[in-house]
């Protein structure tokens, strides 16, 4: 009885060990991961909006795709603006977007961030230049949700990769009619 | 993601062998022949469920509460090594001798990195405890459905003459690699057409 | 001790000969810095495991290997998530679940189980040293092919003005897209395996399998 109590012991030390080692891990690299969140998202969020000074984040719900939205502020008139985050689908999974909008929902930039598409192929939509064909849509002009809305040479960039182009489309479309429709005020 | 999408993303779109690559090397040596990789599929399922299941309560009762998120790897590799042998004794007690030549693939699922994967899988995507049984259940029959195709492919190129540094592996590789471009046709596509 | 640490280089290769440890291999190989990161995290792992296995296995009974075994390794790969996730936090989120994944990665219980349970500490250090060491060059190589082929560009790490991407004139305006998809990572396994074959023709050995 006694040998297997030994044995026990030991095996729950190394147990015990490797949790510790975890713990420690955790203690070391917690407050560095929560940091690098943030920071992330204010340099995005100036990259997005230039120039602005920004709210805190507002979580949305009841309101899919849209998660939430920051608001922010421009000039000496304080125009008003927003940053929506809204996670749309592509090709492999979820794709996260921070789009920048206009009070009336126009489009003022967009950036894809955390996504799994293929690279080479749906991780092309994270050069900053393939939001262009979204800008100044989402008031007046409709957002183009199918490559065949777009002019020719963009149509055929995302030719082949109309999935990935769809779930931003449909996300971006989503962030626009929310701001559009009132929401964040 | 409702029910049917979880079936269709796990066995067709995001096959855990062809498309996600969670795969290590046994799946060579399993899929010789239709019935090895037909008996190992149906354990495989069994426990990878059944883990996701255990791993889904565990970090739902225990680290969520406690704000233990990270030790995620450490105790749900542990419930996979200690529930496997466990599962191991039971199915001995009850399936008859006949039946028992199964238990001699439990020490490779205890090890094997989709049952750690799917139980990985569904806490990240956060599924419920129903979605995440089920999760475990069709990556298991996904990873059978790829095991019997390439089986019997292999069983097929037995008549056939293959260059010889092409012979074994290599060529089960590339097999692997047309089954899974001919997987490329289930893609999202396909689930958004048949569900919405 | 040379002779333990440099076999694992050619003739003894894991992933070339053996195939241990597939799943990193196909699946992070896209980009040469991603199948680096990967390769040397293993590296760490491996040797860790190993050393603490084969000086702990007198004290612990043979049916709990196994679970010592894993439970070490999850220490080893669950610190490594944390701290890339801490400080390179770009790989952490394209290595994703595979970081986790390598405490059942079939090199480490290889040597683990097999070699590392069979000797002493020192020995065991500088087996899974050679075998980690020979896994990362062969894993950096396909990573290179694969990136090379696949999207036409080979990614370093970003330093001053060098972007940390190369692009290939030519192939990275129309790579064969095939190759950094799922499907083109068997399929390149299988072609560098039988040419791996041609030049090293596989000796029949009777290697013991180190099955746990």
């Amino acid at each position: 009885m006694n040998h297997y109590a030994v044995q026990g012991g030991k095996i729950a030390g190394v147990c015990l060990a490797g949790f510790l080692l975890v713990v420690l891990a955790h203690l070391l690299t917690a407050s560095a991961i929560e940091r690098r969140g943030e920071r992330e998202i204010y340099e995005h969020l100036g990259a997005l909006a230039p120039g602005r000074a920004f709210g805190l984040y507002t979580p949305v719900s009841g309101n899919e795709p849209v998660l939430g939205f920051y608001p922010a502020w421009y000039g000496p008139e304080k125009t008003e603006s927003y940053i929506v985050a809204v996670q749309g689908t592509g090709y492999r999974g979820p794709l996260s977007l921070l789009v920048h909008c206009a009070a009336d929902g126009e489009i003022l930039a967009a950036r894809l961030l955390d996504n799994q598409e293929i690279p080479g192929m749906g991780k092309t939509a994270e050069n900053h230049d393939y939001m262009n064909k979204f800008l100044g849509t989402g008031a007046a002009k409709p957002v183009p949700l199918e490559p065949r809305d777009l002019p020719p040479q963009d149509a055929e960039a995302v030719c082949g990769v109309s999935i990935t182009f769809g779930g931003i489309a449909r996300a971006i479309e989503k962030a626009a009619a929310f701001i559009k429709a009132g929401g964040g005020r | 993601m409702s029910y049917a999408g979880i079936i269709v993303s796990f066995v067709f779109v995001n096959n855990i062998i062809l498309s996600q690559l969670i795969v290590e090397q046994p799946f060579l040596d399993l899929s010789r022949n239709i019935r090895t990789s037909v008996s190992f599929g149906i354990v495989l399922s069994a426990m990878a469920s059944l883990c996701a299941l255990a791993s889904w309560s565990l970090y739902h009762a225990i680290l969520l509460p406690l704000g233990l998120e990270y030790l995620q790897t450490l105790t749900f590799i542990m419930i996979i090594t200690g529930l496997t042998p466990l599962c191991d004794i039971c199915t001995a007690k009850i399936l008859p001798a006949p039946h028992s030549r199964a238990r001699a693939f439990f020490p490779l699922i205890s090890t094997n990195c989709a049952v750690l994967g799917i139980c990985l899988i569904s806490v990240r995507a956060s599924y419920t405890a129903l979605e995440s049984l089920l999760a475990g259940a069709c990556a298991g029959a996904g990873y059978t459905l790829t095991l019997v195709f390439l089986a019997t492919l292999r069983e097929a190129m037995k008549k056939e003459w293959i260059p010889q540094p092409f012979q074994g592996i290599p060529i089960t590789l590339i097999s692997a690699g047309l089954i899974a471009l001919a997987f490329m046709a289930f893609d999202t596509a396909l689930r958004k057409n048949l569900l919405n | 001790m040379l002779q333990t640490f440099s076999k694992g280089f050619v003739q003894e290769n894991p992933l070339c000969v053996h195939l241990l440890g597939l799943c990193p291999v196909l699946a992070v190989s896209v980009r040469l810095i991603d199948a680096f990161a990967i390769g040397l995290t293993l590296l760490v792992i491996l040797i860790i495991t190993c050393t603490a296995m084969s000086a702990l296995k007198p004290h612990i009974p043979g049916r709990f290997h196994v679970f010592i075994c894993t439970v070490i390794a999850a220490s080893c790969a669950s610190c490594a998530e944390l701290l890339m996730r801490a400080y390179m936090p770009g790989l952490s989120d394209r290595l994703g679940i595979f970081v986790p994944l390598l405490t059942v990665n079939a090199l480490l219980l290889d040597r683990a189980l097999g070699f590392a349970r069979e000797n002493t500490p020192g020995v065991s250090f500088w087996d899974a040293l050679g075998m980690g060491t020979s896994f990362l060059l062969a894993l950096v190589g396909i990573g290179l092919i694969r990136e090379v082929l696949g999207s036409g560009t080979i990614t370093l790490v970003p330093a001053g003005s060098f972007s940390g991407v190369i692009m290939i004139p030519g192939l990275s305006r129309s790579p064969i897209r095939l190759i950094s998809l799922p499907a083109g990572a068997f399929l390149i396994m299988g072609y560098l395996k039988a040419v791996f074959d041609i030049a090293h023709p596989p000796v029949k050995t009777t290697r013991k399998e180190n099955k746990p």
